[in-house]
């Protein structure tokens, strides 16, 4: 210790000071200085508490949300606990130096559990198809890496090309400073500004005026150079060279989540249009159905980086879509098969009727069933390589587009990709003049997601009238609602709760409401359609190809009952049990684990007894735990600033006589008291001034309030406050929770007050400026259970908004605030919330059914306080 | 309300931002400080060996040497100078730092002016009572 610093000690007398070097800042400040500390301090406390309350409702996992807004309130939280620990450390002139050490040691684990990102640590931009495997799919994307593999390592026909790797989506984000652009993008999300489709408008806008690096541009144009003297440009038929450029998204078609058909793929690309392109596509990783399919599947936005393939078009005869196994009944070997002549977009998209089949994968593979759409139109490539749409000759429309030995050799192929990639895939095949069969993408089915197969055609429900019957079921299921038509994309914003969707065709765009309708019904479609998968994914009931959907009547109450292909009027809970419990939570995914890791350094509460040795800084092992040391201390310390100063003229606690089970101390800001009683240890309740501070302590000395008489037990109460004896007024064992500090002046009123087990803060201004007035309202805490603590938090808040005020009650703490009312109108409620504040002592204690919270609020409000006693 | 306080107390205001140190340059003045502008770490450490401050407001973030260093090197020269740190962005890092090498106070902007003048007023107070006070010498640190 220096020589200054021994004076200083001894100046300050705080002989009693805990520890070494805390700087400069081990001095003391006026007591006026230290008053708004003070508030600063439960202004920053409160607002830890709130932010850990909303975290434990988030970790239930039943509500959607995305990790920024998350991210953003649990840094406020921990720059609030610093503010916490910095004004303990003014207040108590740096007694609690220990505890930047603990906030420092707390937030570097906050930090790296919000720290954990995408690596890569490749840093090649593009890799030839050639070069590609499964390993490569944090480089490549999933799609591509899968599309390499079955290239490279199963040795079937692939198309060749090149994919634009990971690494150049850094680079293109890192020359354009984009990662903050979009942060600054989605920071607007839920305000008044923010929709999602103007904030993802905003990001697509932001990528594709992107400049692309100039050497990203080279390495674009030498992989586009080589690929054609691979294959010719023109191609050997003729026609030019094309490219089919597809997103392949790190997270996209893995396992866990399909995010089927949220990205761009566009076919036809000519080589100049290819950086476009390649923009267009990273694009599309913030469109708004795939920023609300990562949000539903609870995915880091952060960890998303969009590879984008870049393949050689092939000149296809017929194209479609494979299922290694069929979702309607996995467990048996049959593959299903959809196919549209032409290129085949319009399959995955669901915007054209595809011919169907089913095979059983025996040996050969056998034919079950086909069923052959009426095919007006097919997508082909012109002489120039563009792509039309051009009418199918009538002979060709009713005829299947691929034969029985193509079927059979896809269903072989089908074996080859399940054997190797050890999973039920889900391909995408094209057919070549020549004959041959290419596979153009595979990817995990994700079968293990689907719910209980439907029962064999079960009998119809009596009673209900049957609006439709027929449509392939595209995931079964029960689900019912009011019918919401979607014509167009915009219509998606207004789907209301729990709607039954109808749509013409299935469209990949829907996947954006998919957590919030109980069942799809669309007039076309495709069960290997991207739409399907989703809602297979989400365990959505869907029907597709279901002709009479768009008769469905809008508005009314329809159960549709997807596994029998059926409709029906109203809604039938018997069919709904089967409904039950299908919606996968926010629990396991990435933004949910996410939470999880952030929450453990904030939310549990370890010091929960100030009289416990470990009531310690080195013992506070998250925010809540900082929270709630440097409150109970704070208090503490300002009890012993009356000590302090009291040889100088500042303000100091002067004790309240007065019947309570509390300890009130008065620190007279100015005005609180009558002149002179500032000056005294003790004074009576005749000595106050101020009217905030009268009439807070007219309530809780309400002669009509009988705290001190015994009160029957209330056994299942008494055992859930365990050891704690109830039955007399409350014994001496409340510790330093047991002083309650008045702050107050002429106007202002800082009531901080521990009653039983609950802590209840009330700040108000009180003066004749209507606009200035205010009551704010804090109550937490409480030693019961859970459940008894929550009764009675809703109590509080429902008295609470009778009385006027607007409050919110989380958990256990109810917060609320009143403001701009008379001075009359506030000194009545300061009186009353007095009042409220001896009548909760002990309130959890009753709180043994939903309905005493009724019973008591009634009460309460008719002044029938005997009923809290 | 004028501090009728005299000498007065100087305070030393230090942020690249040329904006922000002209207004509060303005509003300080006319509430009894004198005031000294500096618009780097390394003018205010001339600055301050020129004529000592009572106190100085020192911004977080600057292009070349920084607050935090700054505030060191001031201390060392005058080591019972009172700083207060200013910072744009909330920062729990930069906050404790500031708070474990002996800042005054670490607030944020925009900071409520009446504070400031209440934090700066009781920083000066406290340099001039430590520079007054027996065994008070630049060897303690």
């Amino acid at each position: 210790m220096s020589r200054l610093g021994a004076w200083w000690r001894r100046w300050v007398g705080a002989g009693e000071a805990t520890s070494e070097s805390a700087g400069a800042s081990r001095q003391r400040r006026p007591f006026k200085l230290k008053y708004g500390y003070f508030r600063e301090l439960l202004a920053a406390n409160d607002l830890v508490l709130e932010v850990i309350a909303e975290l434990e409702d988030k970790l239930a996992g039943t509500q959607v949300f995305g990790l920024e807004t998350v991210r953003s309130r649990i840094e406020s939280a921990s720059y609030a606990s610093f503010v916490i620990v910095k004004n303990l450390n003014l207040i108590s002139d740096g007694r609690y130096p220990q505890l930047y050490d603990a906030l420092d040691r707390i937030n570097g684990h906050v930090q790296a559990a919000f720290g954990a990102r995408r690596h890569c640590s490749n840093a090649r931009p593009v890799v030839a198809l050639a070069d590609a495997g499964r390993d490569d799919a944090p480089e490549l994307g999933a799609k591509m890496a899968n599309l390499g593999e079955v290239r490279n390592r199963i040795g079937l026909p692939v198309p060749d090309g090149f994919v634009v790797t990971t690494a150049a989506y850094d680079r293109l984000v890192e020359h354009n400073n984009l990662a903050d652009k979009i942060a600054a993008e989605f920071a607007r999300l839920g305000e008044a500004d923010g929709s999602l489709a103007t904030v993802s408008q905003a990001i697509r806008a932001l990528i594709l005026g992107a400049e692309i690096p100039a050497d990203l541009r080279v390495t674009l144009q030498a992989a586009l150079v080589h690929l054609a003297a691979r294959i010719g440009d023109p191609l050997p038929g003729g026609r030019p060279l094309r490219l089919a450029v597809r997103s392949s998204a790190v997270g996209e078609d893995d396992t866990a989540a399909s995010s089927a058909g949220q990205y761009r793929t566009l076919l036809g690309v000519t080589p100049a249009d290819l950086p476009a392109s390649y923009l267009e596509v990273v694009a599309s990783l913030y469109t708004p159905g795939a920023i609300a399919y990562r949000r539903q599947r609870g995915q880091l936005d952060v960890d998303t980086a969009m590879a984008v393939g870049c393949v050689a078009m092939l000149d296809a005869v017929a194209a479609g879509v494979m299922f290694t196994r069929d979702p309607a009944c996995s467990d048996r070997p049959r593959v299903v098969i959809d196919a549209v002549p032409g290129q085949g977009a319009t399959v995955v998209d669901g915007t054209a009727a595809a011919d169907h089949f089913v095979l059983q994968q025996s040996d050969p593979p056998l034919v079950l069933e086909r069923h052959i759409a009426d095919k007006a139109q097919q997508r082909v490539a012109q002489a120039d390589g563009d792509l039309v749409d051009v009418e199918l000759a009538a002979e060709r429309r009713r005829a299947p587009c691929i034969d029985d030995d193509h079927l059979i050799e896809l269903a072989r192929t089908a074996r080859l990709l399940e054997k190797h990639f050890g999973a039920p895939q889900d391909a995408e095949w094209v057919l070549t003049a020549d004959g041959q069969l290419h596979i153009v993408q595979s990817r995990p089915l994700g079968l293990q997601r689907f719910g209980p197969q439907p029962e064999p055609a079960a009998e119809l429900v009596a009673g209900f009238t049957l609006l439709l019957q027929q449509g392939i079921t595209a995931c079964p299921g029960v689900g019912a609602g009011v019918v919401f038509r979607v014509e167009r994309e915009a219509d998606l914003d207004r789907v209301p709760d729990h709607a039954v969707l109808v749509a013409r065709h299935s469209s990949p765009t829907i996947a954006r409401v998919m957590r919030q309708v109980s069942a799809i019904v669309t007039e076309i479609g495709s069960v290997t359609g991207h739409m399907a998968i989703v809602a297979r994914e989400f365990g959505v009931p869907t029907l597709i190809n279901a002709p009479g959907a768009l008769t469905l009547p809008v508005g009314a109450a329809v159960t549709v009952d997807a596994g029998r292909a059926r409709v029906y009027q109203g809604t039938i809970d018997q069919l709904l049990v089967a409904a039950q419990g299908r919606r996968a939570p926010m629990t396991g995914t990435p933004v949910f684990h996410a939470l999880e890791g952030v929450a453990r350094h904030l939310c549990p509460l370890h010091l929960v007894d100030p009289a416990a040795a470990t009531f310690k800084p080195a013992h506070c092992d998250s925010l809540h735990d900082i929270a709630r040391f440097a409150h109970e201390q704070t208090f503490a310390e300002m009890f012993h600033i009356g000590d302090d100063v009291k040889r100088s003229d500042e303000a100091h606690g002067v004790k309240l006589r007065a019947h309570l089970p509390i300890e009130v101390y008065v620190f007279d800001l100015g005005g609180a008291l009558q002149p002179g009683a500032a000056e005294r240890r003790e004074v009576g309740v005749d000595a106050i001034a101020a009217v905030p501070l009268k009439a807070f302590v007219d309530g809780l000395t309400d002669p009509t309030i009988h705290w001190d008489r015994p009160r029957p037990v209330h056994l299942g109460g008494f055992l859930s406050v365990l050891s704690e004896s109830m039955v007399s007024p409350p014994p001496s064992k409340y510790g330093l929770g047991r002083r309650s500090f008045a702050m107050a002046s002429d106007t202002y009123l800082n009531f901080s007050t521990r009653a039983g087990y609950h802590f209840s803060t009330v700040d108000s201004y009180c003066g004749r400026s209507v606009n200035k007035n205010y009551i704010h309202f804090r109550f937490a805490g409480g030693a019961a259970s859970e459940q008894r603590r929550a009764r009675r938090a809703r109590f509080v808040g429902r008295v609470l908004e009778r009385l006027g005020f607007s409050a919110q009650a989380q958990g256990d703490v109810v917060v609320a605030r009143l403001q701009k009312y008379e001075q009359d109108f506030i000194r009545d409620t300061l009186t009353t919330l007095g009042r409220l504040t001896m009548c909760t002592r002990q309130l959890d204690m009753l709180m043994n059914s939903d309905a005493a919270v009724d019973d008591f609020v009634d009460g309460f409000c008719q002044g029938r306080y005997e009923l809290f006693c | 309300m004028v501090q009728p306080i005299s000498p007065p107390y100087r305070v030393l205001l230090v942020d690249d931002e040329v904006d922000f140190t002209a207004a509060m340059e303005q509003r300080l003045t006319r509430r009894g400080f004198g005031i000294a502008v500096a618009a780097s770490g390394e003018q205010a450490l001339a600055l301050a060996r020129a004529t000592p401050p009572d106190a100085v407001l020192l911004d977080i973030r600057m292009p070349g040497i920084d607050g935090l260093t700054t505030m060191q090197l001031l201390q060392r020269e005058h080591p019972t100078l009172a700083v207060i740190l200013l910072t744009g962005h909330e920062s729990v890092r930069s906050g404790v730092d500031g708070m474990r090498l002996g800042a005054f106070d670490y607030l944020t902007k925009p900071a409520d002016f009446e504070e400031l003048v209440d934090k700066l007023t009781a920083a000066c107070a406290q340099k001039r009572m430590l520079d007054a006070a027996p065994g008070a010498d630049a060897s303690g640190r």
